[in-house]
């Protein structure tokens, strides 16, 4: 519904850029891959995880899969990106299980060793395998670039959000991320054990990370890499829409509801756009937004609160109590 | 009884661990400062460098004034580089017209930046790092809508100021400051206190929520002044005028031995020394010609490292 | 011929001992269970109930004894172990996860045996999940069903569900039955049942004498941390159990040497209709020179109450005044208004264990400290230390970190930064909890003295012998109503008090 609403709030806004079909399908592409990425860091975020570190990751399953892509073809850059995907998540679940800090630290400083060699790789491919990868990006292999074109790319998105349905609700470690989140030390009494479940959920969200990277690559048949932690921003749009989501829980399933989420981003972003706005306002949004989606729990508490203050004072104000004794 | 004594041996040995705690990251200090004095040919001690040599003491040692009061309680703040940023351009097109209303301006920015965040966090309850991140993005976009991609010039009249003298005795007076009111106010040491244990301060009678808020905005004030500083190092506001501030600070302030969680452990020489460790990295990184990457790739490791070795794992019941 | 099976021994302690720091939790307990037998475990607060159980259910260890399970040694790891030979326990607090379904909570942690192949299988999950609400007769509830919308009567018995599917040869309730309404105390009790005739036991703790006495074939009681004694079904009486829950002696000048009552009566705090949780219209008022005393069991409200009225916890309704008129909102005008707050819970939240004594005294005093904003560390260091003097802390010096005292020196900190402060009205939460007896003693001197200067004194309290020996006036809390008062007499005893708590 609200998507719906945002969508004619758009409409009224801007009816000539807005109102045609081009639009609408445009929107919805933009949803495609955010939406993958949230069904990546779904998991962990579910256990309680905060993970930065996704789009350093992505930007080297990306590479990989490029490389992947151009010996092997199209399985070969699928294989490519799962793989590198894979090891990655290893390393983080690995250094997270071990050191016992916080995730967002072991996070932000794995991004920050990433994005440098995703630099670095990006550098020496170049020189060593022109073919792949030019100083600024590596280049999608051809063959797969339809991917990133309608009505592929939604069938990409409807397959794996299949995928990802399955393994939410019928695997050991999703349905074990979501106890371990509700509450860890209960988890615990029951003979959870809190670390494996959350290096699993690493293992089981970098398949679908590696997946968001295969159809990112194709959509811009390129794949760069970020510099000065610019890839903290890629987890935004997609956490966001994992608690959009979760919000929607009882209405629709995880994968339609983190769908939906996203959708709403991409019509708001897109109307932006449309309305003629500077394309840095985006950004500006896009914070608004992350504080807004997160400040919600305690703005409802602010309201029950107040509700129940309320509640209490009409009481007494209707039924004067008779004086109660003094003790 | 046996209990007493045993505590008493255990209190004993657990006294030493802590001073070697506290020693460490002044002899950090002493061996960073040989490994570069050492791996530049003697550059970095050089008379020549004890100019660039003071950009980088300022750019470190004053944010790092600013944070301690938010890390000493627990929180952070993430969104320097844009508030800087946002701070500076203001400042510069202000500047044209009058130089002091354009510090001016520039001390309200910040200030009403520094609050938002501690709106944000404190009011809204978010998490102080994603809340800052989130209010960085918005400060990011409001300074490039306000660039308009490139840059503002300021009034050349700032390079007057550009001395040794204004850097140097702007960096002493603000961390005598900032010492005084963090060591000697009741103001500092309730930082500590919510660091250490937030409901105790509570029923102790400290307005947690007020004291949690305003250090939001000393850490705004801050940045204000540093961005004065940019303005008067380059008369120009750029997209990267606020640089890597926050991460310079948050390490700063951890490698100099500030807990991650705040409380009783967190001193204020750990704004001198962690300030002088980061000033001296990156000058001496700079000095040995190694590109941005590599020095990220560096502090990437060091973050972690950092935080591996302080983090308090025994009162935190649960780590996310 | 009829024949007399012995009914073979299912559980046996011997000599278990659990110490936390100076309180002796358990000294030496010993008793049996038998199979096929349910057996009921009383005492009052401290006395050792919930340690017991939790030992034997996995969640902790012993410090000495042994437990035997069907005659073999029994030291179970964890809970999952303890599950795993048979013996599971429904807790006390909320033990079930939100956010997920009912049958996820029934098998949480024992997805394994529902698993093919890597996936799940839901559907057999959820089957087995009705047949597991289905045995203990639990009727109505759809597996699949999220459990945030449920109650917390429906919540707790999928915990009973969870522990009996496991089909355990020993079942601990611990104070289960107290948080269920009706329908909810006939399925435990029919699962009771069911348990007997299967020939399993269960250990059921309870504070409700009657309802002890109606399914228990035999009640064990502990009092501070012993066995007392066993009493089975012919002997149990009412008097009986009381008889040997309170019986002890207490020793003539550990309280007050007095039978006076309040010196004034004049008011100084004043609490009217306040509502919050269970409390409904609570009114009551604090007098100066007056030791208060507020008793009642754990979730009776009192510990809030006390929150409230140093403005710690805002109640939905109903005010907090002073004698000059000043109505108390948050805890620093509190401290302004000359009041003090010592929380129950020590570590958390009245204490900084990650902080040196002196930093804890000063806290609430800085703004007195202060000369012109500044605050000297020789002056901090004198208040630290006349503190120290004054209530003889056992401590290496001002500068140790609180975590390194024991118990009752903790507590003479955490009155010490209070008594600085120089407050006229305290209001103290079960001041000598975890206290060794010398310094209970000493605290129990300071709030006599206290009182004789004429401060107003509320004291909360979950031990009775406390709460008689030091009150000028004991009020009860039940279910988050005012039940009895009672005035400073010899006749007052534990008996009268816990017929108005439970």
């Amino acid at each position: 519904m609200i998507p719906v609403a945002l969508y004619l709030v758009m409409l009224l806004l801007a009816p000539n850029r807005v109102g045609n079909l081009d639009s609408i399908i445009s929107m919805l592409t933009l949803a495609v891959v955010p939406t993958i990425t949230a069904y990546g860091v779904h998991f962990g975020f579910t256990s309680g995880i905060m993970d930065f570190s996704v789009g350093s990751r992505m930007t080297l399953a990306s590479m990989a899969g490029c490389i992947g892509g151009y010996y092997f073809g199209p399985i070969g850059m699928i294989l490519g990106a799962v793989l590198a995907s894979l090891l990655l998540a290893t390393v983080i679940g690995k250094l997270f299980a071990l050191l016992k800090i916080p995730s967002f630290v072991i996070s932000l400083g794995s991004l920050m060793v990433f994005e440098v060699i995703g630099e670095r790789l990006n550098k020496y491919c170049a020189d060593v395998l022109p073919d792949v990868a030019t100083w600024q990006y590596f280049k999608a292999p051809a063959s797969m670039q339809f991917i990133g074109k309608a009505p592929y790319n939604f069938i990409v998105l409807i397959l794996i959000a299949i995928v990802f349905e399955l393994v939410n609700t019928r695997t050991k470690i999703a349905n074990q991320a979501r106890v371990v989140g509700s509450d860890e030390l209960i988890a615990r009494n029951v003979g959870i054990d809190p670390m494996k479940v959350k290096f699993g959920t690493f293992i089981l969200g970098s398949v679908f990370l590696a997946m968001a990277a295969v159809v990112s690559t194709c959509y811009s048949s390129a794949a760069g890499y970020y510099a000065n932690m610019g890839s903290m921003g890629i987890v935004f749009k997609p956490m966001m829409s994992v608690i959009i989501g979760m919000s929607m829980g009882r209405l629709v399933r995880s994968c339609v509801g983190i769908f939906i989420g996203n959708l709403c981003l991409s019509v708001i972003f897109t109307g932006i756009i449309a309305l003629g706005w500077p394309d840095n306002l985006q950004n500006i949004f896009l914070g608004l937004f992350l504080v807004g989606v997160l400040g919600m729990p305690t703005i409802q508490r602010y309201i029950a609160d107040f509700k129940r203050r309320s509640a209490a004072n009409k009481a007494h104000a209707d039924a004067p109590a008779t004086a109660a004794k003094v003790q | 009884m046996n209990s007493t004594t045993l505590k008493k041996e255990q209190s004993g040995f657990k006294l030493s661990a802590k001073t070697v705690k506290s020693i460490v990251p002044f002899l950090g200090l002493i061996f960073i400062i040989v490994f570069f004095q050492v791996t530049t040919g003697g550059r970095l001690l050089s008379a020549r460098n004890l100019k660039t040599f003071a950009n980088y003491a300022f750019s470190a040692i004053i944010p790092c004034c600013g944070g301690i009061f938010l890390m000493s309680q627990g929180n952070m703040d993430y969104s320097l580089a844009g508030n800087i940023c946002v701070s500076a351009a203001l400042g510069a097109m202000v500047s044209q017209t009058s130089i002091p209303l354009a510090i001016l301006v520039m001390i309200v920015a910040s200030l009403t930046m520094g609050a938002i965040n501690g709106t944000i966090c404190i009011f809204l309850g978010v998490n102080s790092f994603i809340a800052t991140l989130g209010a960085s993005f918005m400060y990011g976009g409001l300074a490039s809508v306000l660039l308009g991609g490139g840059s503002i010039t300021a009034n050349y009249d700032f390079k007057n100021i550009d001395t040794l003298v204004f850097k140097y005795g702007t960096v002493l007076v603000v961390a005598v400051i900032a010492l005084i009111v963090f060591n000697y106010t009741s103001f500092g040491k309730h930082c500590r206190s919510i660091g250490a244990r937030q409901e105790v301060a509570h029923q102790a009678g400290v307005r947690v929520r007020l004291e949690r808020f305003i250090p939001f905005l000393i850490s705004g004030l801050a940045c204000a002044i540093m961005a004065t500083f940019t303005l008067v190092r380059t008369c120009n506001a750029t997209v990267t005028s606020g640089g890597n501030t926050q991460i310079n600070t948050m390490l700063g302030l951890l490698l100099g031995g500030v807990p991650f969680s705040g409380g009783w452990n967190s001193k204020f020489r750990s704004v001198i020394i962690g300030g002088l460790i980061m000033a001296v990295v990156d000058n001496g990184l700079f000095l040995l010609n190694l590109t941005v990457p590599t020095q990220q790739l560096i502090k990437g490791f060091i973050f972690i490292v950092a935080v591996a070795i302080s983090f308090d794992r025994e009162n935190t019941a649960v780590i996310k | 011929m009829s024949e007399v099976k012995e009914k073979e021994i299912i559980l046996r302690a011997e000599g278990i001992s659990k110490s936390f720091g100076p309180t002796k939790a358990l000294v030496q307990v010993s008793f049996e269970i038998k199979r096929g037998e349910v057996v009921g475990l009383i005492g009052e607060n401290g006395s050792g109930k919930s340690t017991f159980s939790t030992i034997v259910a996995g969640i902790q260890k012993q410090d000495e004894g042994q437990l035997y399970l069907n005659g073999e040694p029994y030291a179970p790891n964890d809970i999952t172990d303890a599950i795993s030979k048979g013996v599971a326990m429904v807790v006390q607090e909320q033990g079930t996860f939100n956010n997920i379904s009912v049958a996820a909570n029934i098998f949480a942690g024992r997805e394994q045996q529902f698993t093919k192949a890597g996936l799940l299988d839901l559907k057999a999950m959820n089957a087995a999940a009705a047949e597991a609400l289905d045995k203990i007769g639990v009727e109505g509830i759809d597996p699949a069903q999220v459990v945030n919308a449920m109650s917390f009567e429906e919540r707790k018995l999928l915990e009973v569900a969870r522990a009996e599917c496991a089909e355990p040869q020993l079942l601990i309730i611990d104070e289960t039955t107290t948080a269920l309404g009706r329908e909810g105390r006939d399925v435990m009790y029919r699962l009771i049942n069911k348990m007997r005739r299967d020939n399993r036991s269960v250990l059921f703790i309870s504070h409700d004498i009657e309802e002890l006495m109606a399914i228990c074939d035999s009640i064990i009681v502990l009092r501070d941390g012993h066995y007392i004694g066993a009493l089975n079904r012919e002997e149990m009486t009412v008097g009986a159990l009381r008889q040997m829950m309170v019986g002890r002696e207490i020793a003539d000048n550990f309280y007050r040497n007095d039978w006076n009552g309040r010196l004034t009566d004049e008011v100084a705090l004043s609490a009217r209709d306040i509502c919050y949780g269970p409390m409904k219209d609570l009114t009551l008022d604090l007098h100066k020179g007056e030791i208060l005393g507020i008793g009642g069991l754990t979730d009776c409200g009192m510990h809030d109450f006390g929150k409230i009225l140093f403005g710690i916890i805002k109640p939905d309704y109903g005010t907090v005044k002073l004698e000059n008129g000043a109505e108390i909102v948050n805890p620093k005008q509190a401290v302004k208004q000359k009041m003090a707050y010592i929380s129950k819970n020590r570590d958390t939240e009245a204490l900084m264990s990650a902080g040196s004594v002196k930093d804890n005294i000063c806290l609430p005093n800085l703004p007195k400290l202060a000369k012109g904003g500044l605050i000297s560390p020789k002056a901090e260091m004198d208040l630290a230390n006349r503190m120290g003097e004054t209530l003889s802390i056992k401590m290496q010096g001002p500068k140790q970190y609180v975590m390194y005292l024991s118990g009752g020196n903790k507590q003479k900190v955490s009155i010490g930064k209070w008594l600085a402060s120089e407050a006229e009205i305290y209001i103290f939460d079960c001041p000598t909890r975890g206290i060794d007896i010398g310094v209970k003693a000493d605290i129990y001197r300071i709030l006599t003295d206290l009182k004789n200067q004429g401060k107003a004194i509320l004291m909360i309290s979950e031990e009775l012998p406390e709460l008689i020996g030091m009150s000028d006036r004991i009020l009860t809390f039940k279910d988050g109503a005012i039940s009895g008062e009672f005035l400073r007499d010899p006749s007052v005893t534990e008996h009268t008090l816990i017929d108005y708590m439970i």
